[in-house]
């Protein structure tokens, strides 16, 4: 008895807001709530550091004829070909040896006396022993595992020895000589790993240089280049990848942050609007009020999907918006500010409303009633016993309307309404969509993640709710 | 004593009554409410005043406009109420007239007000301390710490036990009967000449009423102020009040003495009030004995609000409102016929 009679006095010691935190606390919903919503914050804020990967590297591209394709949930483990030939080989130099080296000279096969019988490209290098090396750098980013290099070499007149040099960044050099019959084409093929020839390896990022270098003899030409090396590596794709191959946990801890942002700059936007509309309407009451509550519903009328739609495309090509997003480098984001400045401006409704009529309700209440008379002017009325009040359904209010925020702007960007450059939660689940049958995780992942933000804040939203006033459920 | 003057010029506010004895003194005072259902006419012509150091109570149903009469006479009254007329002079000048500036300084300084239910006046957001000390700062130009000493003092004055430490204490965490008690200390920190307390003890146990009204009592005694004491309870007049005014349907209709009243109530009303009570202690709104119902205040009666429950009314009373007449010295009376109706106990 005596204890009931201790705990209650507990319960209502302190203020308000004491009394509303423990009550808080007692309430399991609302803290899980706190916490998954916490979470979620601190994943968007935390988004570099938690995310294994940068959310734009394409996973596996390197393999030869890879196509980038959605990887299930797990650890990956192998040897990652990067073919460097591409490189040697740039397409859009029409014949790039010619930036390897200048000793080594590109020529004209049908031109340059090597009987034909094998069939080649219309061009190859020619190089001699007087010249320098044909070197090609290679540039690992992980650990590299092996080197495979293969060409075509016709030595013109006496036999040759050909050098292939690969040397590391300590200048520590492997030498394989390769000995050329004379007057054919002779094929080389070489697949150096570990001990096999390849001592300069190394297990960080490095880059070898390789260098073909003719030692005696005459000139060796040189043809079909083909060199790839292959990089260890273990990826962990926690989530799996999407369609591009890009680790989805990564691109969704970033997702965070864009839905977050968005989420949060929208809300902002509807508290500058709604909360002086509805501070007016509620104070000033009778024609003030009547106009503002008319905005009010014709805003609530309005479809709101697709004025929104209607209105981000408008700001979005709007050209003083466009050039002031330039100025201020944020010209790659307009479609995620014109997002958020949609949902600010069709979110404002339910504050305005919550303000007014919970002003309407106080301004009624005995305690104003009593501040007026003892002397206080309306605006200590309106500012010392009228807002502070507000306060605590303004806070529920607004986190309810982040859940809702969070929703929608997923919802946008599964229509397509997001940056191209930037993950967000919505473009994830959109782009999973198409896979679903195939690649659970592509869509479970987003739609999962999408489910416990909102949740989260709505249990916290109804949380507070239940600890600021019991009554006002 | 007090001859109500209809004819005083609008402007000159400066005119008091000619008795330097009298505080407070209500002329023809009418409110109304513009609500969506009409216009509810909650006090029309209603005068009485007040002296100085008097305990006078204001007495009627429920609904009968007592609450609006004595915001009215704060110059209260909100949206969608307007102070039709009438005039409410205070220490010689009209309150109705004064600039929002300066009737700020009278409210909580010299004319405080206590209401029906306790919790509800005292803002949650804040510690009871803060809320007297509230009053003080706004009309004296003291420290914070300095206001804090003077609340705590007012909190012993009234009763509160612990006020050292329940100072910093928010209103839920008060029982009823303290948060009238912070009520009334709040009322009293800048020492009014006039207390206004509606129904103090309505919602409050009938033990503790007796406690506050005693505290009540006690502080009108050493401050020497007036007290207008509003309730529906007659045995709460016949014990603290000197003088009262019967309200009915927004209409005072009678004034006298408590004394007199009990003795010689002249009002068909009053005098209904009077027989149908064997017991002081009842509510006027627990009396099923009156014919009738509660006058509609939106579409009142004519004439004499009283006169479709009043056995003697004639048709002059459904056609002309009877004016208050002083009867005696300080007994006054609102009804064409209370002459002939008394004639046989005169
Ligand atoms: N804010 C308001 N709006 C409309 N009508 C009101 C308002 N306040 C009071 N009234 C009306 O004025 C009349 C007198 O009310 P009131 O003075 O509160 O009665 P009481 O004698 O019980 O204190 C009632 O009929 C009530 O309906
Ligand atoms: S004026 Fe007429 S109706 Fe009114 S109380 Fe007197 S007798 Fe009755
Ligand atoms: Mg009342």
């Amino acid at each position: 008895m005596l204890r009931k009679k201790y705990k209650k006095a507990e319960e209502l010691s302190g203020s308000q807001l004491a009394i509303a935190f423990r009550r808080f606390r007692k309430n399991k919903a609302g803290l899980l709530g706190l916490i998954l919503s916490t979470g979620v914050i601190l994943m968007a804020l935390l988004a570099d550091v938690l995310a294994p990967y940068d959310p734009a590297t394409y996973f596996l591209i390197h393999y030869p004829g890879y196509v980038p394709s959605y990887q299930p949930p797990g650890v990956k483990e192998g040897a990652q070909l990067f073919d460097y030939t591409n490189y040697v080989f740039n397409p859009s130099f029409e014949f790039p040896l010619s930036e390897w080296s200048n000793d080594w000279q590109i020529i004209n096969l049908n031109t340059s006396g090597i009987p034909s019988g094998i069939e080649h490209g219309s061009h190859a290098a020619r190089g001699s022993s007087q010249g320098g090396e044909l070197t090609q750098d290679i540039t690992a980013y992980k650990d590299l595992f092996f080197i495979e290099l293969s060409f075509e070499a016709y030595v013109v007149g006496e036999p040759a020895t050909l050098s292939v040099i690969f040397t590391n960044e300590d200048g520590k050099e492997d030498q394989i000589d390769l000995t050329l019959s004379e007057n054919r084409w002779n094929s080389v093929v070489l697949a150096l790993q570990d001990d096999y020839g390849l001592s300069v390896r190394k297990e960080k990022q490095e880059s070898i240089k390789m260098s073909l270098r003719v030692n005696t003899g005459s000139d060796v030409i040189v043809d079909n280049f083909n060199l790839k090396a292959g990089e260890y590596f273990k990826n962990v794709h926690y989530m799996g990848t999407n369609y591009k191959s890009e680790d989805l946990f990564s691109r969704l801890v970033h997702g965070a942050r864009v839905s977050l942002l968005v989420s949060f700059g929208a809300i902002f936007i509807s508290l500058f609007i709604g909360l002086p509309l509805g501070l007016v309407a509620g104070y000033y009451r009778g024609k003030v009020d009547e106009i503002v509550m008319r905005i009010t519903d014709v805003f609530l009328t309005l479809p709101f999907y697709f004025v929104m739609i209607l209105v981000i495309v408008v700001i979005q090509n709007t050209r003083w918006v466009d050039n002031l997003l330039i100025e201020m480098g944020l010209s790659t984001q307009v479609i995620l500010i014109a997002v958020m400045i949609g949902l600010g401006i069709f979110g404002w409704m339910g504050i305005t409303r919550l303000v007014r009529a919970t002003i309407f309700q106080i301004r009624e209440s005995d305690y104003v009633e009593a501040a007026r008379c003892i002397g206080a002017s309306n605006r200590r009325i309106m500012i010392v016993h009228i807002f502070p009040n507000v306060l605590a359904p303004l806070i529920v209010v607004v986190t309810l309307g982040l859940s809702a925020n969070i929703l929608v702007e997923a919802g946008l960007a599964f229509l397509g309404f997001t940056t191209e450059d930037l993950s967000s939660w919505g473009r994830e689940l959109s782009n999973g969509f198409d896979y679903a049958t195939v690649a659970w995780w592509s869509v479970f992942f987003p739609a999962i993640l999408i489910i416990i933000a909102v949740m989260s804040f709505n249990l916290l939203g109804d949380g507070l709710r239940d600890a600021f006033d019991p009554r006002l459920r | 004593m007090t001859t109500v003057e209809k004819s005083i010029s609008e402007d000159d506010i400066k005119i008091s009554s000619e008795d330097d004895d009298i505080l407070v003194d209500v002329r023809d005072l009418t409110t109304y409410f513009y609500t969506e259902f009409g216009i509810v006419k909650a006090v029309e012509g209603v005068s009485f005043h007040i002296k100085k150091g008097e305990f006078f109570g204001l007495v009627g149903e429920s609904g009968c406009g007592k609450t609006v009469t004595a915001l009215s006479c704060l110059n209260l009254v909100r949206f969608p109420g307007m102070i039709e007329g009438g005039q409410v002079f205070f220490k010689g000048k009209d309150v109705l007239k004064l600039k929002d500036k300066d009737i700020r300084k009278i409210r909580g300084a010299e004319i405080s007000m206590i209401f029906q239910d306790p919790l509800s006046s005292l803002n949650p957001v804040f510690t009871v301390g803060e809320q007297i000390a509230e009053v003080i700062s706004l009309h004296e130009d003291v420290k914070k710490d300095v206001a804090k000493e003077r609340a705590i003092k007012l909190m012993e004055e009234v009763g509160i036990p612990l006020a050292q430490e329940r100072v910093d204490d928010y209103p839920h965490q008060f029982s009823g009967g303290m948060r009238q008690r912070v009520m009334i200390s709040r009322a009293l920190s800048c020492n009014p000449t006039l207390l206004i307390a509606d129904e103090p003890t309505t919602a409050l146990d009938v033990t503790i009423q007796a406690q506050i009204l005693e505290i009540i009592r006690g502080l009108q005694k050493k401050f020497g102020m007036s007290v207008l004491l509003i309730t529906h309870n007659l045995g709460i007049i016949a014990e603290n009040c000197q003088r009262v005014g019967v309200m009915y349907g927004g209409h005072i209709v009678e004034t006298a003495a408590v004394k007199t009243i009990y003795k010689d109530p002249r009002h068909p009303y009053t005098q209904a009030l009077m027989a149908a009570i064997p017991r002081l202690d009842l509510s006027i709104d627990k009396l099923q004995t009156l014919p009738g119902s509660v006058p509609d205040l939106i579409d009142p009666p004519t004439g004499c609000r009283f006169h479709p429950r009043c056995s003697y009314a004639t048709s002059k009373c459904a056609e002309v409102v009877p004016p208050l007449k002083i009867w005696t010295s300080d007994h006054e009376v609102a009804c064409h016929h209370h002459e002939e109706i008394n004639a046989s106990k005169d």
